[in-house]
């Protein structure tokens, strides 16, 4: 072989290379977390309105942010978003995200649901409520997360994974709200009832309606979908702490990014994604709550009625997550 | 010591290679005292013991079926063999974490099987718990054994009749002959499919994830994501590397003295035909690891995509990820044959210990997780980006922007690190079937080392060389989170559509692309078993 | 009845072509050493894999030491035999040291008797210093008494060899030939053993069995081989050999260098071929005597000469001494040394 024809090959993948990151025209560079399928339609409908177009690249958040700051100035991304609030925080306090003054955000979004410069902004809202077999559980028999720990629920309880950010930050805010010492004897009482750790919400509520458990705690758009395919699935809602903190609830959001090439376009897109007509997209995508107050979720969701909601703030859930994954460590929780 | 350019090009290779998991091993040398004074208090010991056995479990599960397997083929004639000598590969292509999720999806409490078992049995029929040890080794043991059964078979046909009669005129029967010669020399082989079922069963997380063990990729993503700390992450990355390299000569160590290749075969071996129930018992026995380790994910994820038939899975952009996907691992198949050939051919021609550390070294990305290699690698390319974007503003005022992170350049780099050792350990055995008489008989007759590769080895080498290219493409194929990382921006591949379908649950949907992988992982293995079946090919 | 019994031994292996072994029948007696004897292909190895039970024989019996090993009925797999065998690539298990190939075949001692046997053949075969090496690391002459202190340490009742010397140089095959044989003898082993090789098997084996075509032509003691062969296949074979053409008449077979007597049992007027070994011609010199010398190859204690009749018949002829020699020779030959073959 030549080595001619090997030097060949890898000039060309060098200016493969060098072509990619070119364009400077008017266009927004996504880096999401949130998957192309339920992010797709918001932003048709942001290059229909504005005609600027999006490109997007989608991995899990932490890899995303490993590439950020590699990429450091040179990055082609503007915007960058997640599925959580923690990981956005994260990004904030590694610096690779940038604030904006935003009147049309401030007046979307609930201030708890944003950083305060709006270097993120949450967009659409995760509650993740009690689920309870609608066949062998009754709503009394229910009240708070922390009543979970009663002995009532032994071998009836299944847990998500602990290595999920969603329990993580379930946990985050019981930190927060109780307290080191409270949060860790309640999280024991939970251990104490031997429950049945999965990897994913869908398991779960299929568990339930088989009879492997009775209930958990899980985030609403998964249970709707079972239900939006059959809506006897035998699995109900329950909103827990209403009468102290309220439910809790995890946001998926986006912020713009400190190095971004496109900032004001980036910008009209997370705008736009805070207006009325994206947040209809979002809460009809996937059956989760609109982070906007004026829009109303999926029909779907709204029949199991109005609650209330944790009003933490939810950088929180990034500030204590490592605090409550070594918590989760020291409890024993998989 | 006299550096002559091929050992010389082998060390460069090697050493380019061990890069990323050089930086990913000097992490130790600025430990996390906090983090790891947690992890010892919490979780250590028993993420230490988990990976133990689960190490110990897939080496004998994929060991015992692969090796049992490749004896039962190699040995005896039953009906069906032609069709089940090569249906025993097909594992290979179904990726963990597919074969984890259909497993879970069938088996577990809420699933088609545990239903009808209740149905059948009443509501308190005891059934084995699948999210369990038993059950990841099992679903991994399913999957890996085809490492062990291609490179055992080769190594049974191999082996020179005239040993095995010995060895039956001297007493014993011919079970005993199987435990006491044909498995001893078969040793290297069975260790290498071993070593690489076991690397990989380390390296996955797909599959561990879903069935909730824990073991030591399972603690560095935790570290990662969940304490934000990719530092310790890293160092305990580097511990799951000392942790194989321990391994790896603890094996050599153990093997000592003894040789293990009888030269040539002066009779070929000739199969014994089973009768009766024995044959039946043969043919079912491989019938059934078939059809549970191929047949069952095949036609679950087939059943999932005719239900989902018409929903999102399929689009516009679906053809493209195929493409995507089978040019990238094509690509990188070549680029790592290429240095594995390099790596192996300098090994073979020095006596230089430091080379030879260097080759070992660089095969060790097997073992750790996609995401720990990419960040190795993404540290020093985005270094040398940096440095040459500096330079090139400074003195000339143009900025080169981002040449190699997010490159093809970088994903594939990343990839040869990851699966040097499959491709280095199929040219290595290629090359060591080669007598060293034959390099003299090509050096005396005028050839360079170069032209004694070029000329002899190559041609020899020509089907090994085919297979381990063939073994790489279908790794790269399934490979996953490097891929998430690393990939040029806008450039998708089939596993980065089942990541995403799959972070969301949504199984369904993620059963065409799976599908579409498993089918494009069919073609090479086909081809790896019509080679292999060749007299005198190397697998 | 012999120590080890063949009997109408028969093998195939492909339908449509000629049977590797045809009507096999002889015996061993106890003790004794017997060579087979062939060209390539002959069917000297297939006998072998039979009676070791490595190959099932189409038709025929192997008997050994009274017990029947294989007939139509009945199949002693072969580690149930109680048969030795050396192969020609000695097939020494490279994962294992020079003692424990020895101990290979001791499985049913215990670990003291065991080690006490490995000693003793090790002992025997001169290899003590070399017990903890492996094959790879010995010489090739080293090997061979391996694979033969391997082979005899399970004390079989038969020890096969097959093409034993084959793999090795010229002077060391002669040195291991005795050493070899002076060990049979001196453990009192039966011995069967195949090889090409006419000067082997006349010095190691009792008794020599020509094959050809996977039928024995003749078992005898080399003597009778060689000067008393059955077969013009077998004179031919078994050292050399000149031929000279004849025919029967009513007192003798008649030919060119005379007449001699007639044990064919063919009528006269039978066309013959009479076989003359070298030590059978006298050779003088004589200026009008009937020979030519034509050629002559130096053999160190010999000189075979080649002559040329006036009919061109040649003959070789044994010539002790150095001393020169005439171009023409008187040729006498010693009738009673004389074999007469019939014309195919």
């Amino acid at each position: 072989m030549g080595r001619g024809r090997l030097f060949c090959s890898l000039v060309g993948l060098v200016g493969l290379a060098l072509m990619l990151p070119a364009a400077e025209a008017a266009e927004v560079v996504v880096y999401s977390s949130r998957i192309e399928q339920l992010i797709k339609p918001m932003f048709d409908a942001f290059t229909a309105a504005s005609g600027i177009p999006v490109r997007y690249f989608t991995a899990s958040e932490a890899e995303l942010i490993e590439r950020l700051k590699a990429e450091g100035a040179n990055t082609p991304a503007d915007l960058f978003m997640t599925v959580d609030a923690g990981n956005l925080w994260l990004a904030e306090q590694a610096g690779l995200l940038q604030g904006v003054a935003s009147p049309v955000i401030a007046r979307h979004i609930p201030a708890h649901l944003r950083a305060k410069d709006n270097a993120w902004v949450g967009l659409s809202v995760r509650a993740r409520p009690i689920m309870y077999s609608s066949e062998r559980v009754m709503p009394e028999e229910l009240s708070t997360y922390e009543a979970l720990g009663d002995p009532k629920w032994r071998g009836r309880l299944c847990l998500r994974t602990s290595r999920k950010v969603y329990t993580q930050s379930l946990v985050a805010a019981m930190l927060k709200a109780l307290g080191e010492a409270r949060t860790e004897a309640v999280l024991r009482a939970w251990m104490a009832n031997e429950p049945r750790i999965f990897n994913s919400d869908t398991k779960m509520l299929e568990a339930i309606a088989a009879g492997q458990c009775d209930v958990t705690i899980a985030n609403t758009y998964y249970l709707a979908r079972l239900k939006a395919k059959d809506p006897d699935f035998p699995v109900a809602v329950f909103w827990p702490n209403q009468q102290d903190r309220g439910v809790h609830v995890n946001i998926s959001g986006a912020g713009i990014t400190r190095h971004a090439k496109h900032r004001q376009e980036a910008l009209r897109l997370l705008e736009f994604l805070s207006g009325p007509e994206a947040q209809r997209l979002y809460a009809d995508a996937n059956y989760e709550y609109p982070a906007n107050p004026a829009v109303k979720p999926h029909p779907l969701i709204a029949a199991w009625g109005t609650f209330k909601a944790d009003t933490v703030d939810v950088a929180v859930f990034g500030e204590l997550q490592a605090a409550a994954v070594k918590l989760l460590d020291r409890v024993g929780y998989r | 010591m006299r550096w002559t350019p091929w050992p010389l090009a082998a060390a460069l290779v090697a050493l380019l290679v061990a890069t990323p998991l050089l930086v990913v091993a000097a992490s130790l040398l600025t430990p996390s005292l906090e983090v790891w004074r947690h992890l010892w208090q919490t979780q250590l010991p028993g993420l230490i013991a988990h990976t133990l056995a689960l190490m110990a479990g897939v080496g004998l599960g994929a060991g015992g079926l692969g090796t049992g397997l490749a004896w039962l083929v190699a040995t005896y004639r039953f009906p069906g063999h032609a069709w089940l000598e090569w249906l025993l590969v097909l594992p290979l292509a179904v990726p963990t974490y597919v074969m984890g999720f259909v497993f879970l999806g069938l088996f577990d409490y809420a699933g088609p099987v545990q239903r009808l078992w209740r149905g059948l049995f009443g509501a308190g029929a005891w059934f084995p718990e699948v999210a369990s040890y038993g059950g990841v080794v099992g679903v991994m043991s399913l999957v890996l054994y085809p490492y062990v059964y291609v490179l055992a078979r080769a190594a049974f046909l191999a082996q020179s009749a005239t040993l095995l009669e010995a060895a039956r005129a001297l007493g014993a029967r011919r079970a005993e002959v199987f435990w006491r010669v044909a498995l001893p020399l078969a040793r290297p082989a069975i260790a290498a499919g071993v070593a690489l079922a076991v690397m990989e069963a380390l390296a996955d997380f797909g599959t561990v994830a879903i069935y909730n063990y824990p073991t030591f990729t399972v603690a560095i993503y935790r570290v990662w994501f969940g304490l934000f700390d990719r530092g310790a992450a890293t160092e305990l990355a580097a511990l799951l590397l000392t942790f194989t390299l321990t391994l790896f000569f603890l094996e050599r160590w153990l093997r000592g003295q003894a040789r293990f290749a009888a030269g040539s075969s002066l009779r070929p071996r000739q199969p014994v035909r089973l009768r009766g129930w024995r044959a039946g018992l043969a043919t079912a026995a491989a019938t059934a690891v078939v059809a549970v380790a191929f047949g069952l994910p095949v036609g679950q994820l087939l059943g999932w995509t005719l239900a989902s038939v018409g929903g999102s899975a399929y689009d516009a952009h679906y053809l493209q990820l195929v493409r995507n996907t089978v040019l990238l691992a094509a690509l990188t198949a070549v680029v790592a044959l290429v240095a594995a050939v390099v790596v192996a051919y300098g090994l073979r021609l020095s006596r230089s210990r430091f080379v030879a550390f260097c080759g070992r070294l660089a095969t060790l990305g097997y073992a750790l997780p996609g995401s720990v290699i990419a960040v190795g690698v993404l540290g020093p390319l985005s270094f040398l980006d940096r440095t040459l974007d500096g330079w090139l503003r400074a003195t000339w005022g143009v900025s080169s922007g981002l040449l190699l992170t997010g490159s093809f350049a970088g994903l594939v780099f990343a990839y040869v690190v990851r699966f040097l050792a499959i491709s280095c350990q199929a040219v290595e055995a290629g090359l060591a079937a080669i007598t060293p008489s034959m390099d003299m008989a090509g050096r005396s007759l005028g050839a360079t080392a170069g032209g004694v590769l070029w000329r002899l080895h190559l041609p020899l080498l020509r089907g090994g060389l085919c297979g381990a290219a063939l073994l790489v493409f279908v790794d790269v194929m399934k490979e996953m989170p490097a891929t998430l990382l690393l990939r040029p921006f806008g450039y998708n591949t089939l596993a980065v559509r089942i990541w995403e379908l799959t972070s969301e649950s949504l199984w369904e949907a993620a059963a065409l692309p799976a599908l579409t992988l498993v089918a494009a992982g069919l073609l090479p293995v086909a081809v790896l078993v019509r080679r292999s079946r060749r007299p005198g090919a190397a697998p | 009845m012999a120590f080890l019994q063949l009997k109408g031994l028969a093998k195939r292996y492909r339908p449509h072509e000629p049977p590797a072994v045809e009507d096999l029948s002889f015996g061993v007696a106890q003790g004794e050493i017997v060579a087979l004897l062939g060209p390539s292909g002959c069917g000297k190895t297939t006998t072998l894999r039979l009676i070791a039970g490595f190959e099932r024989p189409d038709a025929g019996s192997v008997e050994l030491g009274g017990t029947l090993l294989v007939d139509r009925h009945r199949f002693v797999p072969p580690e149930r035999r109680g048969v030795g065998m050396v192969f020609q690539d000695f097939a020494l298990f490279p994962h294992l040291t020079v003692a424990a190939n020895v101990a290979f075949g001791l499985r049913r001692l215990d670990a003291a008797a065991r080690a006490a046997r490995v000693e003793e053949m090790l002992a025997l075969v001169e290899l003590t210093a070399l017990a903890r090496r492996y094959p790879h690391e010995l010489s090739s002459g080293q090997q061979q008494r391996v694979a033969l202190a391997r082979a005899l340490a399970p004390r079989p009742a038969v020890l096969l060899l097959d093409e034993p010397f084959s793999n090795l140089d010229a002077r060391l095959r002669w040195q291991m030939l005795h050493e070899v044989r002076a060990l049979l003898r001196r453990l009192h082993v039966t011995a069967l053993f195949v090889t090409h090789d006419q000067e082997e098997a006349f010095a190691l084996a009792d008794r020599v069995g020509v094959m050809q075509q996977g039928r024995l032509e003749q078992l005898d003691t080399p003597e009778a081989l060689y000067y008393a062969p059955r077969t013009r296949f077998v004179a031919s074979f078994v050292g050399p050999a000149s031929f000279l053409p004849g025919q029967v008449t009513g007192g003798g077979i008649l030919t060119e260098l005379g007449t001699f007597p007639n044990d064919t049992g063919l009528s006269p007027g039978a066309r013959v071929e009479v076989m003359l070994r070298p030590d059978a011609l006298h050779l003088r010199p004589h200026p009008q005597g009937q020979g030519r010398v034509v050629a002559r190859h130096f053999r160190g204690p010999f000189t075979l000469v080649e002559v040329q009749l006036p009919s061109g018949a040649r003959l070789q002829a044994a010539l002790s001494g150095t001393g020169a020699l005439p171009s023409r020779v008187h040729v006498e030959v010693d009738p009673q040394r004389a074999v007469a073959f019939p014309c195919a």
